[in-house]
């Protein structure tokens, strides 16, 4: 048996309670009404946690031209890194985090929809917009290797998580380092949840659900 | 931290290769030339890019990191201040202007 807590906790600890953090053994999480048929074993429901953290480490790194861009897919498809789970009621909690470099993180979910979009029609990520390229983008500052802050949240089939690479003019290449923290859960479905741990679980939602406002 | 010693050559001299997911950076530079002659040492950088949107099938690239020109009989030292934007992403290698075993570049390096 192997229990294992994030090295980020180490840092994250002396503020942050670390199950903010990383879902642990008993940790309640909640699928949206939003998700799709595909994924009934999910939809709506509420699950607990039944396993320690395991968490497997992984590292990945691009070397790019300046003013230049690379898709990086997360999931299990051809060319993507392969981090998502391979079966049902199993939910992987990836933590992200660059080290230092001039260059911008787009997500999109999936490749073809950026998550970070405003409202109004012209206000969506365009890595070619010399304005728009800094829309919505993640920087290395917000989610450091050492202490990451980004979570990403993987089921089985689930829409590609795309992480577009973009390094900035004025450097003329640049290695792009990303260091991923899998938290793999084993989720236990509690059939008839009560009103708090419907309203205490982490809420995972369909992607469509965090665009469109 | 490491250190890394070649003796000047025309042709390019490894100092250090640098881990896939990590950069090296230089924290002291001496090139000590007791030649009969001065002697220019290039710093280069020697990586392959990652197909990209604006290229999909990159080739090995050469990109020059410092260049340094040493009289006869001087030596000259840069330290960590004047080195610490000086990053390699592959393989950092040294051509001086002359093959010259008189001629030696230490550096010292860390990989982050």
């Amino acid at each position: 048996m192997i229990s294992q807590l994030s090295p980020l906790l180490a840092k994250a600890a002396v503020l942050l309670d670390p199950r903010d953090l990383l879902l642990r053994k008993g940790a309640w999480v909640r699928f949206s009404d939003g998700w799709p048929d595909p994924h009934g074993w999910a939809k709506g429901k509420v699950f607990v946690v039944s396993n320690e953290p395991l968490v497997v480490p992984f590292q990945a790194s691009f070397i790019l031209p300046g003013n230049d861009s690379k898709d990086v897919d997360l999931s299990n498809a051809a060319g993507g890194l392969k981090l998502y789970p391979t079966t049902a009621g199993v939910l992987y909690q990836i933590a992200v985090g660059f080290k230092p470099g001039n260059y911008l993180v787009h997500i999109f979910i999936p490749r073809d929809r950026h998550i970070f979009a405003l409202g109004e029609s012209t206000m969506f990520p365009n890595v070619s917009d010399p304005i728009l390229k800094y829309l919505g983008a993640k920087t290395p500052a917000d989610s450091p290797f050492g202490s990451p802050l980004l979570f990403f949240y993987a089921i089985k089939d689930q829409p590609a998580i795309v992480l577009r690479l973009v390094v900035d003019a004025g450097v003329d290449f640049e290695k792009v380092t990303i260091g991923f923290q899998v938290n793999k859960l084993r989720l236990q479905e509690i059939p008839v949840p009560t009103a708090e741990q419907r309203e205490r679980a982490l809420l995972i939602q369909w992607p469509e659900e965090m665009t469109g406002f | 931290m490491a250190t890394a010693r070649v003796t000047a050559n025309t042709t390019a001299q490894t100092l250090f290769a640098v881990p896939r997911h990590a950069k090296g950076r230089l924290t002291a530079l001496v090139v000590d030339n007791q030649g009969a002659a001065p002697r220019t040492v290039r710093l280069q950088d020697v990586f392959t890019p990652s197909p990209s949107a604006g290229n999909a099938s990159p080739t090995q690239q050469t990109v020059e990191r410092l260049q340094v020109t040493v009289g006869a009989g001087l030596t000259a030292v840069l330290q960590e201040t004047e080195l610490r934007d000086v990053e390699f992403l592959g393989e950092a290698r040294a051509v001086a202007s002359a093959v010259d075993p008189a001629t030696v570049i230490i550096c010292a390096y860390n990989l982050q």
